[in-house]
């Protein structure tokens, strides 16, 4: 094999782990950003953060090790009713945290802020689990190749970065917003997040054939192609799809109100709502 | 002779009632291998309106993710392992898939026809 042809084939790899584990970092990160600014806004310990980090990474470490038992439950789609189940125990998280947060139960109860903490640190362990086991299967494929070792490594480490580094974007940003404006912004974010993970559990249970498969909706693939830079961020930080069902765009649709709906519903009364959180 | 003759209509009956269930079985079977990061075979042609499983064997030790943006798939399918992917009813056309893992080296395309 000549000289040139490994650099290729290296450069490629390295392209590949960057926009691969970009993807895969960057829901966990936006979902982290968004929960550490509000419990920084409640005036809570941000600590939770290292625990769901640490809970989320064993768990994709495990989950990753195991896929392939996994796969093979349910007549060979136990793959997508894991992945489902963990996309809806997110969802009903999120609903859970959104209306704990909205409420003004943090004023008076320890037990309302002890229970968004746990929320907070399951939802973020969860998505971690989901795509670390991904990256682990990754990772554990690629590595094994000893002549992609620091393309795949420096790549994961740079997407790594970019993941990280939108997440922090998010954080500051939402930060430098004040008072009501902020709630809103980070309930219609969390509105889209739930939503896409409405959608990719739907997907998954088409896929798994247990639901039917509906008609498409829309082909906005020639405006904006999935395989993309920006279809695939979009992808991974709002779920978008260039070719939904009805099904999917309807239990997106559904979420995101329910999710607004359980929001709006009571704006919070908190003290420290217009407390800048990067000060 | 009597009772041969009640084991026959006995098993006919049986068989009226499960023929419908043998001739609606399942959707078409199809085999797709995944060998040192490449799809075979890479060009699959399937019947256009009608729901298909795909049944993956990767034969590499290593991980590989089937994925597909058009058929709207992803799964993972860990190293000498075997798995079940349900894909349309398609309309007719092309639908390209990859390798997530060796994207540049994994790649195919579901042919839906009429």
């Amino acid at each position: 094999m000549s000289l040139s042809s490994d650099d290729n084939r290296n450069k490629k790899m390295f392209l590949n782990s960057i926009a691969l584990i970009s993807q895969e970092v960057l829901e966990a990160s936006i979902l982290i950003s968004i929960l550490m600014a509000l419990t920084k806004q409640l005036e809570l310990s941000s600590r939770w953060a290292i625990s769901a980090l640490l809970i989320g990474s064993f768990g994709a470490y495990i989950y990753g090790l195991n896929i392939g038992n996994i796969s093979e439950w349910f007549d060979y789609v136990g793959q997508e009713i894991v992945n489902a189940c963990i996309q809806i125990a997110i969802v009903m998280l999120m609903f859970m945290a959104t209306f704990l947060y909205s409420r003004s139960i943090f004023n008076t109860k320890k037990y309302g802020q002890t229970l968004f903490i746990v929320n907070a640190t399951a939802i973020v362990a969860l998505a971690i689990v989901r795509e670390g086991a991904e990256i682990y299967n990754y990772l554990a494929g690629a590595l094994t190749h000893a002549e992609y070792l620091v393309s795949v490594t420096t790549g994961s480490i740079i997407g790594t970065g970019i993941g990280v580094s939108i997440g922090i974007l998010f954080y500051y940003s939402l930060g430098a917003i004040t008072g009501k404006r902020r709630h809103i912004i980070g309930l219609i974010l969390f509105s889209l997040i739930a939503g896409s993970m409405t959608l990719q559990a739907l997907l998954l249970l088409n896929q798994a054939d247990w639901i039917p498969s509906t008609p498409i909706l829309w082909d906005t693939s020639s405006l904006l192609s999935e395989h993309s830079l920006t279809g695939r961020l979009l992808y991974g930080l709002i779920g978008y799809e260039a070719t939904p069902s009805i099904l999917e765009f309807f239990g997106y649709l559904a979420t995101v109100v329910i999710m607004l709906f359980i929001g709006i519903k009571k704006t919070p009364k908190i003290k420290c709502l217009d407390k800048k959180i990067n000060t | 002779m009597k009772t041969l003759h009640y084991k026959l209509i006995l098993l006919t009956c049986i068989g009226f009632i499960v023929s419908p269930f043998n001739a609606f079985a399942g959707p078409p079977i199809i085999e797709l291998e995944i060998k040192d990061h490449l799809f075979y075979p890479s060009t699959v042609e399937i019947p256009a309106n009608k729901k298909i499983k795909l049944l993956i064997k990767n034969l590499d030790p290593t991980p590989e993710e089937f994925e597909s943006y058009e058929l709207n798939r992803e799964k993972v399918i860990a190293g000498n392992r075997k798995v079940i992917i349900f894909i349309g009813p398609l309309a007719p056309g092309e639908y390209p898939f990859f390798g997530e893992f060796y994207p540049k080296t994994a790649q195919g395309k579901i042919v839906a026809i009429e």
